[in-house]
């Protein structure tokens, strides 16, 4: 699926938010809550207006998840598979809803690496991430 | 009809107001047509657009560009009438240039993108928000006259 350049050039931007994972993973919820309110119905329990602890704790968890991916990018399946039960059996969050994810998450690039976000980056990561919702979506049904 | 608040609609022409439309367009059809290259399908007189490099490069592809942007920049002027201002240019997407009306979300996408690579800290989220949705706008005013 991606190829050792694009493989190379998700670990590069991963190395540059590994450690980041609480703030980057709170910017990320913050954005998409924002920018696509309806994605809140998701999280109810963090309320209608998630404090920053709450947004910290989350994001957190989420981007090490996105670690645990760029890890594994060669066999994204196995290493995602109990998240995919998770979101097939329990979360059960619409499909449609990964691009806005996504959109943010390059928004969050992008403006914490302006220049240095080249097309190459955008390109690669939009293909993992859009990797990672498939598979995070195909035992739906 | 899209309705923009006060704080939107500054939010959006401050900003535009220090972009460079040339290059930021070339950029955005650029960006497009490497990330999505199947959008690649509608410019087979480009020449070569063979590696990123070659079509971030190409002179048809920074021209074009800037040509769309500029259009863009006209929807800044008329947000209280997006549906108006593009209707001629919706008509001519549709019966002559025959665009899928997702491909105007894409472009719109990668245009927050590169305005969030320009401005960094500035592009808060509340300004995402209200540019996400000007390019929602514009996709719709675009995808208006298709029949």
């Amino acid at each position: 699926m991606l190829s050792a350049q694009e493989r190379a050039r998700v670990a590069q931007v991963w190395d540059l938010i590994a450690g980041h994972e609480a703030s980057f993973g709170a910017e990320l919820l913050l954005r998409l809550f924002t920018v696509y309110p309806s994605t809140k119905s998701y999280f109810k329990h963090l309320g209608f207006c998630p404090d920053e602890t709450q947004l910290l704790t989350h994001g957190q968890r989420m981007l090490e998840a996105v670690g645990v991916a760029v890890q594994h990018m060669d066999n994204l399946r196995a290493a995602l598979s109990p998240l995919a039960d998770l979101h097939a059996q329990v979360l059960r969050v619409d499909p449609s809803n990964f691009p806005l994810l996504i959109q943010c998450f390059q928004v969050v690039l992008a403006s914490h690496l302006q220049g240095e976000f080249t097309v190459e980056m955008q390109a690669a990561w939009d293909k993992f991430l859009t990797g990672v919702a498939v598979v995070l979506t195909e035992k739906y049904r | 009809m899209v309705h923009f608040s006060a704080e939107e609609k500054t939010a959006i022409t401050s900003l535009w107001g220090k972009v460079n439309v040339e290059e930021a367009g070339g950029e955005a059809l650029g960006r497009l047509l490497v990330v999505y290259p199947w959008t690649q399908r509608f410019f087979d007189n480009f020449g070569n657009l063979s590696s990123a490099s070659a079509i971030m490069g190409n002179p048809k592809v920074k021209a074009h560009g800037k040509k769309v942007l500029t259009s863009f920049g006209d929807a800044i002027k008329n947000m209280d009438n997006l549906k108006g201002a593009f209707a001629k240019l919706s008509e001519l997407h549709c019966d002559k240039l025959h665009v899928d009306p997702e491909n105007f979300r894409l472009l719109g996408n990668v245009l927050v993108i590169i305005l969030a690579s320009h401005f960094g800290k500035e592009f808060t989220p509340g300004v995402q928000a209200a540019w996400q949705k000007l390019v929602a706008g514009v996709a719709t005013a675009l995808a208006h006259k298709y029949h």
